[in-house]
């Protein structure tokens, strides 16, 4: 079910819905300490705590690294990949709090406290399971580097999607958008998110 | 070279009469699985301890002459570990983006910032970017002296290196010349002549140039590369670092993407490769080189321009007379701006063709092979071209190319296109909308490519075991460009000891795992495919005569049945059979021979086979917005026998995607005021995106190549070539008026609809 | 090594007064793409950043997320995201800017980037983002895109830099009447017109907006006349995912036959959103005909004058109108 407001057409000025840029962690969440939220973080670098698919783990950052860097770097994440650094190519995309983010475009201090899921996640949940079959049978991935990215926004937009099954290919591709591949598997990766969408391919 | 050779490298051809029971199945990849995980480790992930991070320093400017660098400013900053000057007083400075010096630090961000801290000093000097300028007269030059080609393995092997001599910018390339043109054109009841322009392009592949250099000591050193040559890269540092072979291993065990860029271990425009190695010995300690996307667009390579003056003889009822392209092109500071084979080697019933191209010499960064490199340039020019000399002729435009294509395969695919993509149907509903005037607009075309059997003798050493207890392996150091050659190796080793592929283990990408070839020319499959081939049939050989001994038959009556060994009268399962190996088990290496033949029809030079291909555009226009789409695409190819279907037909979709960026969206805008790239990044440089996915039919037509043992042939760059040029025909088709420069954008289609309006 | 300090703000009262205390040296960061991409190519580089989402968990936070709407009435609060914006469901007269907000950058960029970031974020003149260039805009002494490259700059409107508005959701909102609400420590509840909001370059070089340094938007408010429609489109270069080459959002409403309540604004050709105000002249009180829509997408352009690479988008923005007015009106388009 999607989780986005919906606005009455009639009624004066009815507030049915409200946003929050980063809220809720859909998963893995309980027992985590909520951001300390301390008012100022730096000029030193400070320590961040997070899930990361699925084990907590901490790392002490610079103000200024990226959560992209953060992963890769300090946490050894092998699944995001930084191919712009500039949120424009969907490589790097990593869940935050159950949505699909790109990490280059987010700092390190942002997730503190929260949880992050890789396309690497070791115990994948059935969606997630799913698609990485769906994109091996539909030969999805050639060289593999907008993979993990490409897997990230296919499980963020079949979770959100408000009628799974009857997902068309013209959403699949307005929704994968941003996500930019040079060796031009689209037209596996649309077979794929729609086989899964579909029931298709299944995680068993 | 005709007849079909009895035996290759020994072996019986896989011929007509072959029934594989692997090869030729669609397969999975078998590097799919790490992938889709996100566990695959890529060059740009690999962190050895005490890792650091390296940057490097840019020119700023596009021309000068470095009077001083300073990197005091940089090493005195907390974290940084290595600092090296790449450039010294006097280097004269080409493009801007060229190395002047490198840093090594702790942190990624430490290291951008010392880099950024690096004090240059350059006395600038006037430069050209652009095409017109670096061919006017009392244009700054941009070499002094006659210049160095600067090949790769992902240049066609056959073309002539270029010996003419640079005047002012420009160095003519070999041309080619049959027949006599000039007559020819003055003697044609038509001659159609028309300029044609293609932009630069870049690989733009996602994964960036990355090296990482751990030294073992003072003679030895490991070395991470993003590369699709990895033995090149361990001879260049080899070279560079006055160390044995032997003595570097180079690893790249995924590679995220090439399309030419990626050869050796410097990129084309910066010396990574030397950087990495110098600043980790001066660091102790191994360091890390990623290039950013801005350095990726401005030094790493790209395709070259061109701008072809295309002029086509022909006779009043259709037959070509000549054939003329006269090309300049800018590959920045580099070589290399040729435009295929498209005009000079496809239409060879036209009996007079020329083709003269040039480089025209710019202060960028240096061109280098992209995917076909020369060939979508010109496959665009000559076909758009024959289009619109069709269209003047009241031909069909598919007749046309038959009549002039003498390519056994290729005209089939014509045929087999025209049913499949109902060509007839297309072209007459374009006309119809073409008369009526219509805001929307379709339009069909095709286009038409050439490329050559490069595949590579006795370079790839191939291993195959098999051990006591019935396992197989099969390795070699080749790299994994993301065609599936890794899929293929396991697809023939099973099919020669009648294995699953998942039975089989492959190894690759380790210079330590046998040498091999780059990924380049689309050679790997049918360079490396037949190595295995040759192993495997030894491993089956050496096998059977352990089962032969311990049974007691004659070698010659032990076979296999289905997955079984039967052995005179014993049937053996494969285990039980390996069970008579002794505990070294199996251990053999193979590599093919020359290439055996040209069949079906030779390339060029001949020696070696032609592959053909052809594909149809349908595209969707309006003309109030001039937006295009292109809605579908059917490509009808051949590479010999398809080893995977699978893969093969997502190199093909690859290659079309390729091609409909070249076609409607692509071009890299180079300022001439600051010598600059001025879409350094992946929002103004556009590749194309799901959006851009049109229908894509991809059938392939099987060929029997006795070229080499496996009969396979490469299609990675094939594929590329004809798709924006069937794209802008179709554009054509569709309007009436043809967009003579790429890519085709919404105001590029509006202002050729104009220019038709004020036509009289 | 590179001092930066990240301030969390329990309240707008306390962002304001840290933006105070800091003058130039503070920013404001909502979703933060913009503001990281420029200190990444190192155009922008404060020493102190004041980080509004921390707001979102104290007392102002409801109000900064909020979106409310009817028939004639949108308010929508700073950080509202331009994916909730296109995932609510407004009314027709708010057409546009769902339509608008929902075909900006890409989903993820959409799930971050704010209402307030959008319509404040930094021109993207390929000049301006070069970290190594400097133009007019950036205190150099010339616009560089006047003499060089200039396939995405200003037709109208230009000078002395000929940048184009980036916010797609500028575009859908000078629609309408509405007035922009911001807080900080000098003027805690201020408001200005929306249509005072956006300030073209010869009158102020180094912000595109009227708000001072350390004033906070916080809300925008709309209002629409009874029985608008209102539609955005736009041409991209790449079809799905792409910076605008040319976008256009259209109001209108039709009453006993006629035209009334014409907008029209033109995207990516301009410092500002512009209004097409001579092809609105020409279509009020006009019968909605393919002949009207004709002269109208002729008229939005009146005035134009191209640099030496972007006369295409007069072509393309008119064919845009067109299309759009013809949608908007209903009337088919021709085939
Ligand atoms: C790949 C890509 C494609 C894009 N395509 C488009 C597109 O098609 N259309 C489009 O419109 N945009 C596009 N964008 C831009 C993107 O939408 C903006 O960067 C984003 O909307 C900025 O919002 P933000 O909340 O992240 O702003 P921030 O980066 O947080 O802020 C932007 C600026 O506004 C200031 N600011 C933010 N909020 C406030 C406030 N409440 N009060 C005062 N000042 C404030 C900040 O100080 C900063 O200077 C694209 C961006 C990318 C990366
Ligand atoms: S248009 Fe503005 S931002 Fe661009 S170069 Fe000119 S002054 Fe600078
Ligand atoms: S690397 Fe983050 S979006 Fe491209
Ligand atoms: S698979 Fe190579 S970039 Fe997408």
């Amino acid at each position: 079910m999607s989780d986005a407001p919906r606005l009455s057409r009639r009624g004066l000025f009815r507030t049915v819905g409200g946003t929050a840029v980063l809220s809720g962690c859909t998963r893995e969440g309980g027992g985590l300490r909520r951001p300390a939220h301390p008012e100022v973080a730096g000029p030193d670098p400070t320590e961040v705590q997070l899930v990361l698919d699925g084990r907590r783990v901490r790392a002490r950052v610079p103000i200024v690294r990226t959560l992209a860097t953060c992963l890769t770097e300090d946490l050894g994440a092998t699944a995001p990949k930084v191919a712009c650094d500039r949120g424009a190519c969907g490589a790097c995309m990593v869940r935050v709090d159950g949505r699909a983010l790109p990490s280059c475009s987010l700092l390190a201090v942002d997730v503190d406290g929260r949880c992050v899921d890789t396309a690497a996640h070791p115990e994948p949940p059935p969606l997630l399971a799913a698609l990485r079959k769906a994109f091996v049978e539909h030969d999805a991935a050639q060289c593999g580097y907008c993979t993990s990215g490409m897997i990230v926004a296919a499980w963020d937009l079949l979770e959100h999607a408000n009628a799974r099954a009857d997902l068309t290919e013209d959403e699949v591709r307005r929704k994968m958008a941003g996500n930019l591949c040079r060796c031009g598997t689209h037209r596996a990766v649309v077979r794929a998110v729609l086989a899964v969408a579909r029931g298709e391919v299944t995680a068993s | 070279m005709k007849k079909p050779p009895a035996t290759i490298d020994g072996l019986p051809a896989w011929g007509p009469s072959f029934r594989p029971t692997v090869v030729g199945r669609p397969t999975d990849r078998i590097d799919g699985p790490a992938k889709v995980a996100g566990r695959a480790v890529y060059t740009t992930h690999v962190r050895p301890p005490g890792l650091l991070y390296g940057a490097i320093v840019r020119a700023k400017v596009a021309a000068g002459i470095v009077e001083g660098i300073d990197l005091s400013p940089a090493t005195k900053m907390a974290g940084v570990r290595a600092a090296i000057p790449l450039a010294e007083p006097g280097s004269r400075i080409r493009f801007a983006g060229q190395d002047l010096a490198a840093v090594a630090a702790t942190t990624p961000e430490i290291a951008r910032a010392a880099a950024a801290a690096v004090e240059v000093r350059i006395a600038p000097a006037p430069f050209v970017v652009d095409l017109d300028a670096a061919l006017a007269d009392g244009a700054p030059r941009v070499h002094e002296a006659n210049v160095a080609e600067r090949r790769t393995e992902g240049d066609d092997p056959t073309e002539a290196a270029a010996k003419g001599t640079v005047v002012g910018n420009v160095r003519p390339l070999p041309a080619f010349v049959t027949g006599d043109v000039e007559r020819a054109l003055d003697r044609a009841d038509v001659v159609f002549d028309a300029t044609y322009e293609t932009p630069v392009v870049t690989h733009c592949a996602l994964e960036p140039h990355a090296l990482t250099v751990a030294w073992d000591g003072d003679d030895a050193m490991t070395v991470w590369a993003s590369t699709q040559s990895i033995f090149s890269v361990r001879d260049e540092m080899a070279e560079v670092f006055g160390l044995a072979p032997a003595k570097v291993t180079v690893i790249c065990e995924h590679l995220g993407g090439g399309f030419g860029a990626k050869f050796g271990a410097s990129a084309p425009g910066s010396r990574m490769g030397y950087a990495a190695g110098a600043l980790a010995r001066e660091a102790k300690a191994p360091v890390r080189l990623v290039l950013d996307r801005r350095e990726e667009q401005e030094v790493t390579g790209h395709r070259p321009s061109s701008r072809q003056r295309v002029r086509l003889g022909a006779t009043r009822d259709g037959s070509l007379v000549a054939i003329d392209v006269l090309a300049h092109g800018s590959a920045g500071i580099g070589t290399g701006a040729g435009v295929g084979r498209n005009a000079a080697h496809i239409y060879t019933r036209c009996p007079n063709r020329r083709v003269r191209a040039h480089d025209v010499f710019t202060h960028a960064g240096p061109g280098t092979a992209m995917r076909a490199p020369g060939h979508p340039q010109g496959a665009f020019a000559l076909e758009l071209a024959l289009d619109e000399l069709a269209a003047h002729l009241g031909k069909d435009p598919l007749d046309l190319r038959i009549a002039h294509d003498p390519h056994p395969v290729r005209r089939k695919e014509y045929e087999i296109g025209r049913e499949r993509f109902s060509w007839d149907a297309r072209r007459a509903a374009a006309k119809a909308a073409r008369e009526e005037g219509a805001r929307i607009r379709t339009g069909a075309g095709v286009a038409a490519s050439i490329w050559g059997d490069f595949g590579r003798a006795r370079v790839a050493r191939v291993t195959v075991t098999v051990a006591r207890d019935g396992s197989v392996a099969v390795r070699n150091g080749v790299q994994d460009i993301g065609g599936g050659i890794a899929t293929v190796l396991a697809q023939v080793v099973a099919e020669v000891l009648h294995r699953d592929v998942a039975d089989v283990t492959v190894a690759y990408g380790r210079s330590t795992l046998g040498r091999s070839v780059g990924s380049g020319g689309s050679q790997t499959t049918s360079s490396v495919a037949p190595a295995a081939r040759v192993a495997a049939e030894k491993a089956k050989q050496a096998l059977f005569e352990a089962v032969a001994e311990a049974v007691g038959v004659p070698a010659a009556a032990v076979a296999f049945d289905g997955p079984s060994i039967r052995a005179g009268n014993r049937v053996l399962s494969f285990a039980e059979a390996c069970a008579f190996l002794d505990d070294d088990g199996i251990e053999v290496t193979g590599s093919r021979g020359p290439t055996a033949s040209d069949l079906p029809f030779p390339f060029p030079g001949g020696g070696r086979a032609q592959i053909g291909g052809v594909q149809f555009a349908a595209v969707e226009v309006d003309t109030w917005t001039g937006e295009v789409r292109c809605t579908r695409i059917t490509a009808v190819h051949d590479c010999g026998r398809v080893m995977n279907p699978k893969t093969t037909e997502s190199q093909v979709a690859g290659g079309i995607m390729m091609g409909l960026g070249y076609a409607l969206t692509e071009i890299r805008h180079m300022d001439p005021t600051t010598g600059r790239v001025l879409n350094a990044d992946l929002e103004r440089y556009k590749l194309p995106g799901f959006g851009e996915l049109p229908e894509i039919d991809v059938h392939f037509v099987p060929v029997d190549t006795p070229a080499n043992a496996t009969g396979s042939v490469g299609i990675g760059e094939p594929a590329t070539i004809p798709t924006a040029a069937a794209v802008a025909c179709a554009v054509f088709d569709a309007l009436g008026v043809a967009v003579r420069r790429l890519p085709i954008t919404p105001d590029a289609v509006l202002a050729a609809l104009s220019r038709e309006e004020e036509a009289p | 090594m590179m001092p930066l300090r990240l301030v969390r703000p329990p309240d707008l009262e306390a962002a304001g007064r840290v933006l105070a205390e800091h003058g130039r040296r503070a920013v404001v960061r909502a979703g933060g793409i913009d503001l990281l991409d420029r200190w990444k190519e190192g155009i922008d580089r404060p020493d102190v950043v004041v980080d509004l989402r921390a707001l979102l968990a104290g007392p102002d936070g409801p109000g900064l997320a909020s979106l409310t709407a009817d028939e004639g009435h949108l308010a929508a609060g700073s950080l509202v995201t331009l994916e909730a914006l296109a995932e609510a469901e407004l009314p027709p007269a708010f057409a546009a800017v769902r339509q608008a907000a929902s075909s900006a950058a890409n989903p993820a960029i959409r799930r971050m980037a704010t209402l307030g970031g959008n319509l404040l974020q930094r021109p993207r003149c390929w000049y301006f983002r070069h970290g190594d260039l400097v133009c007019l805009k950036k205190g150099g002494a010339r616009c560089l895109a006047a003499e060089g490259r200039n396939r995405y700059n200003a037709v109208l409107g230009g000078g002395p830099s000929y940048i184009v508005h980036p916010s797609t959701l500028a575009t859908a909102l000078a629609l309408y009447d509405g007035d922009v609400m911001h807080a900080g420590a000098e003027d805690p509840a201020g408001r200005i017109p929306l249509a005072d909001l956006f300030v073209t370059p010869d009158r102020r070089l180094d912000a595109e907006h009227a708000l001072r340094p350390a004033q906070i938007l916080t809300a925008v408010r709309l209002s629409a006349p009874p029985g608008l429609r209102s539609g955005y489109d736009a041409v991209r270069e790449r079809r799905l995912y792409d910076w605008p080459y040319v976008e256009a959002a259209a109001a209108l409403r039709v009453e006993g036959g006629v035209l009334r309540d014409v907008r029209i604004v033109l995207g990516q050709v301009a410092p500002v959103p512009w209004r097409a105000r001579a092809a609105e002249r020409r279509l009020e009180g006009a019968k909605a005909t393919e002949a009207a829509f004709a002269e109208a997408s002729r008229l939005a352009f009146e005035g134009a004058r191209p640099l030496s690479d972007n006369a295409g988008k007069i072509a393309v923005g008119r064919g845009l109108v067109r299309r759009l007015l013809h949608r908007l009106a209903e009337i088919p388009l021709p085939a």
